[in-house]
């Protein structure tokens, strides 16, 4: 289980994005943290192959980003969560799961074990325009987790989550992240200081510091901090 | 992929958009078909009858006179009854003697004037030598119109050696309905309705709603939903389009019955015409060719979208292209432009003018009309849109936000 990131940049006319970002990922947490505009979404969107890098190669234990194989064993939960507001939140997964290509049997399966996980059971049958926003975020997780995906991508999951269900979550991805490669990006940097096995700082498209928290003494915060000439936390 | 497209067609009949118009144009549709038998008429604001007595009237009337060849004997006969009224008032038409002697000939005397062959003829003086001899002369005018090669000249005299004359009477009031203004050129006008506010959401929903970066990386996100979508706005717009044809044709068999599937065209809507064609030929193949159009617009206006990423600047494009078609003439002498502009479905389903084209396409030696090349060719627009549309599909990157 490996998934290589191979000298991968994306530029736009004039703007590099992402620079050159060169890594191989095996099963664990990895904490992505960087500013705005660090291009940490742009880097995970490569990693779902819904962007194409302008030059560098992504795969997955020798699998191409962009094949059908690859995307069969990722889940993405996208920082800007789009859904549709008529369904109810079981026909929503029910949907993604036919898109993941999972049987009819199994995807209600699946969904009703989902849905209990993320505590949305009782409103399983509720259209989503009825739903609070820490619903829909534990909908979008739900959705990401559809397929037991080897590799997790996360972009901001405890957004919207009150305290008691981050720490649920954050349990439940390092849960995952055992036997998963699990990429987490998030603003609250506790999140990443607790369950993360590593850390990648991102700063102007470029990957400025890979380690693990041994590599940091002392707060995560005030390391970020340091590194990022006390910018903002994203 | 069943699968995919039951949740695609959900979507796209969940939105109160596509249920509202869907309800407004049925409920026109209905009105449309079965307009004809609707109301009644008044003379002085006195009742005179009902618009279904009216249609079982001149039905019974048309029966009656079908199978009559058009020709020196029947005008002699219609001269003789119309003799038997004063012309010159402007209520002969409630008189008994017209209701019971004259009426009968009426379908018959409408289609002279209708056709409009010649000034200075009338009833009164038409011969069966002058209306053929005038027919021949406004088909010449037609392919002058057109300005024909001599190969296609030579087709259409071929075509019009088959063509019987005297032309036969035949009572085809459903099939003249359907056939015109009211018929297969409104629907397709309320299918273009539907198709530009109800299929121009199947893909660009996804970019609004920024569910597009979930689906595409899903397993089947870049092929197998990319397909399903297609056939589900497909199949929408077809369910759709067979139930309006089915109300009109409904509504057009309630209002005027079912004679007349074998009435020539000629002696019906295009005297000048050369094909040998019957008026249920013509209404079968404008209700295939109304079907199938409908499939092409759906799927242009789905793919249209997905490039502009905006329902609206599709819907807009639809609407205009419309209305450019009815309200913008291209001449024939602008050729190519003008033949393509008669292709488009609103032109083409207008019996007239695309359907009636007489400028012929060659393929590989093979001559074929305007509805033998219609077919060919929306399927071949279709096939192309598709495959263009599923490379710009599959390369969709998402950026930008």
């Amino acid at each position: 289980m490996e998934l290589v990131i191979d000298r991968v940049s994306k530029q736009y006319k004039n703007k590099i994005a992402v620079d050159r970002i060169s890594l191989k990922l095996e099963k664990g947490i990895y904490g992505l943290l960087g500013a705005n505009g660090a291009g940490k979404t742009t880097l995970m969107r490569m990693l779902c192959g819904i962007l194409t890098p302008t030059s560098g190669t992504i795969s997955y234990d020798g699998i191409d980003v962009s094949e059908e194989e690859y995307r069969a064993v990722l889940g993405y939960l996208p920082q800007d969560f789009g859904y549709y507001p008529d369904f109810t939140g079981k026909d929503f997964l029910l949907y993604m799961a036919a898109l993941k290509g999972i049987g009819k049997s199994e995807a209600r399966k699946k969904v009703k074990e989902l849905l209990e996980l993320v505590s949305l059971t009782d409103v399983a049958k509720k259209k989503i325009k009825t739903y609070s926003g820490g619903m829909k975020q534990r909908l979008g997780i739900a959705q990401a987790l559809l397929n037991d995906p080897q590799i997790l991508i996360l972009d901001e999951p405890t957004a919207g989550l009150d305290p008691k269900e981050r720490v649920r979550f954050r349990n439940l991805i390092a849960q995952l992240g055992k036997d998963n490669i699990v990429i987490l990006s998030t603003h609250i940097v506790s999140d990443i200081d607790r369950i993360a096995d590593r850390i990648l700082m991102m700063n102007g498209g470029s990957l400025v510091f890979d380690g693990t928290r041994e590599d940091i003494t002392g707060d995560l915060e005030e390391f970020y901090l340091q590194e990022f000439g006390e910018g903002e936390v994203e | 992929m069943r699968t995919l497209m039951g949740y695609e067609i959900k979507k796209i009949l969940m939105k109160k958009s596509t249920l509202v118009t869907f309800l407004v144009l049925l409920a026109v549709q209905i009105v449309m078909a079965f307009s004809g038998s609707l109301g009644s008429t008044y003379v002085e604001d006195v009742f005179y009858e009902t618009h279904m007595e009216r249609n079982r009237t001149d039905r019974e009337n048309g029966i009656a006179l079908s199978d009559r060849p058009m020709d020196d004997a029947l005008f002699a006969e219609m001269r003789d009854a119309y003799a038997k009224i004063d012309r010159s008032t402007q209520d002969y038409k409630w008189t008994d003697t017209y209701r019971n002697e004259v009426r009968k000939y009426e379908d018959v005397e409408n289609r002279l004037k209708y056709w409009g062959l010649g000034s200075g003829y009338s009833l009164d003086n038409m011969t069966q030598e002058a209306l053929y001899g005038l027919r021949e002369q406004s088909r010449d005018s037609m392919w002058e119109y057109y300005e024909l090669s001599d190969r296609e000249v030579a087709y259409w005299q071929e075509k019009d050696a088959r063509v019987q004359i005297p032309f036969t009477y035949e009572y085809a009031q459903a099939y003249d309905s359907f056939t015109g203004m009211s018929g297969c050129y409104m629907i397709c006008m309320l299918i273009t309705f539907f198709i530009a506010i109800s299929m121009v959401t199947v893909f660009a929903e996804e970019h609004t709603r920024k569910t597009d970066q979930l689906i595409l990386c899903t397993r089947y996100g870049r092929t197998k939903v990319y397909g399903a979508k297609l056939l589900s706005g497909s199949l929408v717009v077809f369910v759709v389009n067979l139930l309006f044809v089915a109300l009109e044709l409904l509504g057009k068999f309630f209002s005027y019955g079912t004679e007349g599937f074998d009435a020539s065209i000629q002696s019906v809507i295009a005297p000048w015409y050369s094909y040998p064609l019957s008026m249920g030929q013509a209404l079968l193949m404008m209700a295939g060719l109304l079907l199938l159009s409908s499939l092409m617009v759906a799927v242009f206006a789905m793919l249209l979208a997905e490039v502009l990423r905006s329902s609206i600047g599709a819907m807009a494009i639809l609407i205009g292209l419309l209305f450019a078609a009815r309200l913008v003439p291209i001449a024939p002498s602008l050729g190519v432009l003008s033949q393509a502009w008669n292709y488009l479905p609103i032109n083409m389903l207008k019996a007239d003018q695309g359907f009636l084209d007489m400028r012929l396409v060659n393929i590989f030696g093979l001559q074929l009309n305007s509805w033998q090349f219609a077919p060919i060719l929306y399927l071949l627009i279709i096939v192309l849109l598709v495959l263009v549309g599923g490379k710009i599909y599959r390369n969709y990157q998402v950026s930008g936000r």
